[in-house]
Parts: structure tokens; C-alpha cells; sequence
């Protein structure tokens, strides 16, 4: 917590000090995201200050969205980039395409192909002994975590699939060129969660952070379910849009 | 009941804790409507007979969900507690008040906080706000049969709103009361949907547990004229899902782009 100076002598608030000390410490680069800040009682004892101060102080720069207080885990940096994306009406809501970023990639951690469970059988429309490709994976954007994504998909529809042709394929380059699918119709259903703690790791951040869930189901033009997949995306770091009216 | 019984499903063969694999059969069927506000729920002895697990799991199950503020619990019986906004809510203009009426229930609103202030940093996210006028907050709590459903942070720039600081309308629907005042009428606007872990003090306010995941929307709303009305800030711990299709269009521009969500 060196970073961190208070000057008693001078008139500007304590709160304010430390404030600016950890704002500074983030500009700098000293601290970077993820970084846990000192607790209230930590502060308290080096600086022999009253926690309302260290409160404000935190209180503030949460509002500044420089850092977030996760209940019970403690206070950290998050200067993680907001992410937008469009609910509908991509082409209205056109500024997330022209994100700029100088890397992307796909961290494939699993590759399977799976028949044990039935609300997934369900879900593919497929029949009791058919099987299904499994694969999750982590999508990062200038090296930092965005998404964390598990697919299914129906082994039959997807002859000679390998993890090779998945790592370096998207997904609509997969169901569209590799294999001779056309995207009909794409169902979504949004929910709120809590991260458990694997989840958590894999998109480093700290357990129980909110998340938002997306569940797809991606139909082909015959009504077929051709694909399925759960999405997590870090809930405060990623926003969707809608325009109205 | 009987009907909730039946389904309500859980698989022995996985790794997945039983009483975890009951408390999300149960969250999917309340998602999913299947099961509604006010049902009551089977006892921990029905449930338990019925799946061949001890009432101690059942038990288990349900008090993660009384946690969750999914399940509330009297005397002994469990009865459903939760409440799903319609998609609508998110995708077209709609007023809360309506979206509750429409779910059967009997709406109200309390008004906590009404005052001339700044407005916080980070909601000038149109170019049509300005962030350096006076803004008249309201601090709005909507009910759906006395169950605290949404917390409403309103800005409304004052310059627009003469004087409504000091009328009272704290118990009624803000664009009712702005249309007949002021003439103005929603007619278009936008949000945003982030997804945050309940704070402390607003998690008091909705009856919820500290942390939960909620949605967080901040609507802009612009009138007829297409000046800006209000930016509100909602949270709400019970709308905790929402469909979205993607028509050929989108498709198209997802395909074209290589769009890397998708």
C-alpha cells in the first residue's frame, strides 16, 4: 500500500487523499486490474485514520468506476473496457463493430464429444443414444477475458469435427463455411448470475461477481437446432443495447 | 400442486449436489412461469418421497431459494415468490406501472428521495444529455402487490420540469403525471443492461440478499419533439429473464462481420 500518501498537515480532506493517491497509482500503471486494494482496517492502522474515511474514500472511487467491492472478498481495481453489444437492430446500433483491438483470441480448455446429459439431448432435439460435441472456451480481446462460452453441438451435423478446425474457426465461419449450414432464426434468453468459483477463475475475476448468462439456440433453415450455447459475459464490464420506440 | 411435483427434476447419476440440482429444477420452472407468484409449493416430505431423496436436501434446496428471495416461507409452508417481468419491459416502451398491472398484480409506488442535484457520473451516455444542467432526482420504489419488484433512480432535467420538485405526485406513474403537466410523451429512447451485484442498501430496500446478480437498466427516454425526458437508473431483483430473437437481418450483419460473440 506504499502508494497510498496522506499529508495531515495540509487541508485537503484525508478521504481525498487517498482518493487521488489510488487514482494515481492506477494512471501510473502501479496498480493494474484485478489488484486488491488494502482493507478499512489496514488503512486505519498505518494512517490512524477513522474507517469513514477510508468508506468515502472507496465509496468514491467505486463511483468513479475505478475499482469494485466484491461482499466479502475485498475492494480491487477493475479498469477491465466496457464491452456493448446490440440486444437487436445490430445495424442501428452500430458503434460495436467498430471496436478496435489489437488481439483476439479463443482459449479452448475443453473438447468432447458427450451423450450424458438429457436436457441437452433435449435442447439438440436429439434422440436418446446420438451424442454431441462439447466445447468450452474463453474469448479474450487484448488479452483480457471477455467471455466464457460452452457449445453444443449435434455429432451428426458435424462430420470430422476437430478441436483444431474449432480453435481457429468463429462460429459463423464453422456452421457457414466449413460446414453447409445457413443461420435461420438465433433464440436468446438472458438471465443474471452469480459466478461460481471456477467460472470465476476462468474469467479472472473474483467469485460471485455478477455475470450476465445467454443461452442461444441457433436454428438452420430447415427449423433444425443446429447449435447450442451458454455465454458468460463479466456483468459490469459488458453492456447490451437496445433502442426503443 | 401435484402438477409442480411432477416437475420438478433431478438426475442421481451426476456429480452435482442434489439439493443444488433441485434448487435449479425449481428456478428454472419459476423462470420459466411454470410455476407463479403466490403457488404453493410441495412440503419437504411430498418432494422428497417423490424424488427419492431425504427431506434434508429438500429442506436444503429450499432455503437456497428463500436466500435468493425466489421461495418465502410461513409457517411451515413454501410458496413461490417470484415475479418475471415480461420481455417487453426491456424491448419496447413500457411503463413499470403497466408491466406490473399487466402481471395480475396490483402495482404501487413509494417515492424515497426527491431533490435538485448533479447528475452522477457516467449516465451521459447520449449526446443529447447534458451533464452540466441541474437534474430534478427521484428515488422511486414499485411494488406489485406490496413485494418491492424495482428500484427507479430518476434524472429528469429540470429546466424541462418546472416545478415539479414540489408537485406530489409520489404515489403515481411518472409519465402519466408528465404527460398531463407537461404535455410530453415517450416516444422513443434506449438501454442499457448491465448486470451488478446487489449493494447493500439497495438490497435492504428490494428484500434481497446482499450480492445477488440483478439487472441494471438505464433507460433514456426522449418525447415527441425528441428532447430528452429522463434518464433512470433501475434495478430490480426479480426480472430475471428475458427473450431476444435475432431476425434475418441481424443474422446477416453477425455473419458479415465475423462478430466475435457469435
Amino acid at each position: 500500500m506504499n502508494y497510498i500518501k496522506i499529508d495531515k498537515t495540509i487541508k485537503k480532506a484525508l478521504y481525498l487523499q487517498i482518493r487521488d493517491s489510488i487514482e494515481d497509482a492506477i494512471n501510473e500503471g502501479v496498480l493494474s486490474d484485478n489488484d486488491r486494494l488494502p482493507t478499512e482496517s489496514e488503512l486505519c492502522e498505518v494512517f490512524n485514520i477513522s474507517d469513514i474515511v477510508v468508506k468515502n474514500a472507496y465509496k468514491l472511487l467505486v463511483k468513479q468506476g475505478l475499482v469494485s467491492r466484491v461482499q466479502g472478498s475485498g475492494t480491487f481495481v477493475s479498469t477491465r473496457r466496457m464491452f456493448k453489444f446490440p440486444l437487436k437492430g445490430f445495424e442501428k446500433i452500430g458503434d460495436f463493430a467498430s471496436y478496435t483491438y489489437a488481439s483476439k483470441s479463443k482459449r479452448v480448455i475443453l473438447f468432447d464429444i458427450a451423450n450424458d446429459s438429457d436436457w441437452i439431448k433435449n435442447t439438440l432435439n436429439l434422440k436418446h443414444d446420438e451424442r454431441y460435441y462439447v466445447a468450452k472456451y474463453v474469448v479474450l480481446i487484448d488479452h483480457a477475458e471477455v467471455l466464457y462460452q460452452t457449445m453444443y453441438l449435434p455429432e451428426s451435423l458435424f462430420p470430422q469435427l476437430s478441436i483444431g478446425i474449432f480453435e481457429e474457426s468463429n462460429l459463423s465461419t464453422l456452421l457457414t463455411e466449413r460446414y453447409p449450414f445457413q443461420m435461420k432464426h438465433v433464440k436468446n434468453g438472458f438471465s443474471p448470475v452469480n459466478l461460481s468459483s471456477s467460472e470465476a477463475q476462468l474469467l479472472n475475476t473474483q467469485k460471485h461477481s455478477a455475470a450476465h448468462r445467454v443461452r442461444t439456440t441457433i436454428y438452420g433453415d430447415k427449423h433444425q437446432v443446429i447449435a447450442y450455447m451458454e455465454t458468460l459475459f463479466l456483468g459490469q464490464y459488458t453492456q447490451f443495447e437496445v433502442i426503443v420506440g | 400442486m401435484k402438477q409442480i411435483l411432477a416437475k420438478i427434476k433431478i438426475d442421481k447419476r451426476q456429480a452435482t449436489p442434489i439439493a443444488l440440482q433441485i434448487a435449479q429444477s425449481i428456478k428454472n420452472l419459476l423462470i420459466d412461469q411454470q410455476i407463479k407468484y403466490m403457488h404453493q409449493m410441495p412440503s419437504l416430505e411430498e418432494l422428497g418421497q417423490h424424488l427419492d431423496v431425504s427431506k434434508e436436501d429438500v429442506k436444503q434446496a429450499y432455503h437456497r431459494l428463500i436466500v435468493e428471495n425466489l421461495l418465502h416461507q410461513e409457517q411451515g409452508v413454501y410458496y413461490a415468490n417470484y415475479v418475471n417481468l415480461s420481455s417487453d419491459y426491456y424491448l419496447k416502451v413500457t411503463k413499470l406501472y403497466d408491466v406490473i398491472k399487466s402481471l395480475g398484480l396490483t402495482p404501487s409506488i413509494k417515492t424515497i428521495k426527491k431533490r435538485v442535484t448533479d447528475l452522477p457520473h457516467g449516465l451521459a451516455l447520449d449526446p443529447l444529455i447534458d451533464p452540466n444542467i441541474p437534474y430534478v432526482q427521484l428515488k422511486r420504489i414499485y411494488y406489485g402487490n406490496d413485494i418491492p419488484l424495482a428500484l427507479m433512480d430518476i434524472y429528469l432535467p429540470q429546466e424541462s420540469f418546472k416545478g415539479i420538485e414540489t408537485m406530489n405526485f409520489d404515489e403515481k406513474p411518472l409519465y402519466e403525471a408528465i404527460f398531463f403537466t407537461y404535455g410530453k410523451l415517450i416516444s422513443s429512447g434506449r438501454r442499457l443492461m448491465s448486470v451488478i451485484n446487489l449493494p447493500r442498501e439497495d438490497a435492504k430496500i428490494l428484500n434481497a440478499a446482499v450480492d445477488t446478480a440483478s439487472y441494471q437498466v438505464v433507460s433514456i427516454a426522449f418525447d415527441q419533439h425528441k428532447k430528452l425526458i429522463d434518464i433512470s437508473r433501475s434495478i430490480s431483483t426479480m426480472n430475471q429473464y428475458f427473450e431476444v430473437d435475432f431476425d434475418e437481418k441481424d443474422i446477416q450483419y453477425i455473419t458479415k462481420n465475423h462478430f466475435f460473440y457469435i
